[in-house]
């Protein structure tokens, strides 16, 4: 009798699960890969409602960031400014500048200025500003050369891989805590910014915590 | 008619024996329909494929929501608040009245809005505590039967509107005859100078005090034990025996704060030779005092007048 099926068709069968296999798994590996942080949360660059440059204000004028952002040592959140903050200037400086209408007009109504937000950390991770700026971890270290960006960009991954590099070894993102908002800070001369990174840990007793309810809480 | 249409008839909130009393709750209930004569709309199958495409469709739109990164915003304020860190309580202190006997507090408040009441420390008599009257009173600012708006005559008006008809109507009052003011104790000084100055306005106009816990009774006593009115303050730091007829001074009394910190300076006992002070208690119902007392007699309040002596 002669079988329904030639013998070749058992390579077929063959080949299409090793291909279908083989898709899937590629399939699974490039999901993973292209949707991690790293490739997904950095180079985020939302338009803002303002095209307030950082480069001009904190770079090229030379601001310091505690100017607007002045809660940050003392609260969780580092607070987005007032439109009363920019006005401190913008009353006369630049002040019939078509792009500061936003600004102006919220200042006259009172009606705040809808800011995106950039650096987004999810709801169940817990993060303080003040505690960080205490210990000596700069701006620099997760926000990157704020001062050199025309529109902020976020340059780090804030995943929590990144988040336990440091935890587990802080020495190298540390300094004195008069730098951190110099973000072109260099190490004075004959030591590197870990040695100094390790004083600090010392004469502090920084232990980060590097347990799940550390900043899951 | 389907339930929630009933819940829309009135914006008001109606208790829920009350709802089902209205027409619409019993016809639906006894299977009357409102019109097609079938028995309501829970059968009408348009309405349910309605649900069903709002479902499809909004299963359908979820998939694309994750597509996008979704925009948070940062919503600062327009004019900065003194003092105020984002992210941080503030703290304010103030006084509550209850029955005419102010309690020191210290309101929490979480951008701009209170949400937790405890004792001021630094006040002299509440030092760091309040009573359940006060802690109660932040949720008197959230409740939604509080009248936000000016009325007259069963209407909505305005502050501007009451100012005019005050400034016409109280011109046309004279000496003040007819004119009664009728309102709840204060023990502040800014308060006795309003009355001060309306009575000097309005000679002959009543100032009338009514509230839901009143101490009448204390100061006509202490008119018959003393010749003169008095506000009672008890000491009780320095009694070695307390008898309270029916005066829950522990627990839901007015002034509660301060005797419950005196009775207990009193009650505990640090070192050898301290004394301790004797509570009793006679009331008709169950009450903090009667709990904390050494000797409680359940007596009817009609009875008690005829204990005291």
């Amino acid at each position: 009798m002669k079988p329904i099926f030639p013998k070749s068709l058992d390579f077929l069968i063959r080949a299409t699960g090793a291909f279908l296999g083989l898709s899937i798994l590629t399939g699974v590996a490039a999901y993973t890969y292209f949707t991690l942080p790293v490739n997904i949360d950095t180079g985020y660059r939302p338009e803002q409602p303002v095209p307030y440059s950082h480069k001009l204000h904190a770079g090229n004028v030379g601001m310091d960031c505690y100017y607007c952002h002045n809660t940050v040592t003392k609260a969780g959140h580092a607070a987005i400014p007032a439109t009363e903050t920019c006005m401190n200037c913008h009353t006369r400086v630049k002040t019939d500048s078509a792009l500061l209408a936003p600004i102006r007009k919220s200042y006259a109504t009172g009606e705040p200025v809808k800011w995106v937000k950039i650096h987004a950390l999810p709801d169940y991770a817990y993060f303080n500003h003040s505690a960080h700026l205490s210990a000596g971890v700069s701006c620099v270290s997760c926000h990157g050369r704020v001062d050199q960006m025309v529109e902020v960009t976020q340059v780090k991954p804030l995943n929590m891989a990144w988040c336990l590099e440091c935890h587990r070894n802080p020495a190298p993102n540390l300094r004195p805590t008069e730098f951190v908002t110099k973000l072109d800070w260099e190490p004075p001369a004959g030591k590197t910014a870990t040695e100094i990174g390790m004083e600090i840990v010392k004469a502090k007793g920084i232990n980060p915590p590097v347990n799940c309810g550390g900043c899951h809480r | 008619m389907s339930l929630v249409q009933i819940s829309n008839v009135k914006k008001t909130r109606v208790p829920l024996d009350q709802l089902g009393q209205t027409p619409e709750f019993q016809g639906w209930a006894n299977g009357v329909g409102s019109g097609d004569g079938i028995g309501g709309e829970e059968l009408d199958s348009n309405s349910r494929r309605d649900i069903l495409k709002i479902m499809a469709a909004g299963a359908g739109l979820a998939g694309l929501v994750s597509c996008r990164r979704p925009v948070q915003n940062i919503v600062s304020f327009s004019k900065g608040v003194e003092d105020l860190i984002p992210g941080k309580p503030l703290y304010y202190n103030t006084v509550f009245n209850v029955g005419g006997v102010a309690q020191g507090l210290r309101i929490e408040a979480n951008d701009g809005r209170p949400t937790k009441v405890e004792g001021n420390p630094m006040h002299p008599t509440s030092k760091g505590a309040a009573n359940t009257y006060s802690q109660g009173s932040v949720l008197g600012l959230y409740d939604p039967d509080r009248c936000t708006f000016v009325m007259k005559d069963q209407a909505a008006s305005s502050w501007d509107a009451f100012g005019a008809f005050a400034k016409d109507h109280f011109s046309k009052l004279g000496e003040g005859e007819g004119l009664a003011f009728v309102c709840e104790r204060n023990a502040g000084d800014s308060y006795r100078a309003v009355v001060a100055a309306a009575q000097k306005k309005w000679p002959k106009a009543l100032w009338l005090h009514w509230e839901a816990l009143n101490n009448d009774n204390a100061v006509l006593g202490s008119q018959l034990a003393t010749g003169t009115p008095a506000q009672p303050l008890y000491a009780y730091d320095k009694a070695e025996v307390v008898v309270a007829l029916d005066d829950d001074f522990l627990g839901t009394d007015a002034a509660t704060v301060q005797p419950t910190k005196l009775f207990s300076q009193k009650r505990k006992v640090l070192k050898a030779g301290d004394t301790m002070n004797r509570l009793y208690a006679v009331e008709g119902h169950f009450s903090l005092t009667g709990g904390m007392a050494d000797h409680r007699l359940r007596l009817k309040p009609s009875e008690i007048a005829g204990f005291a002596p």
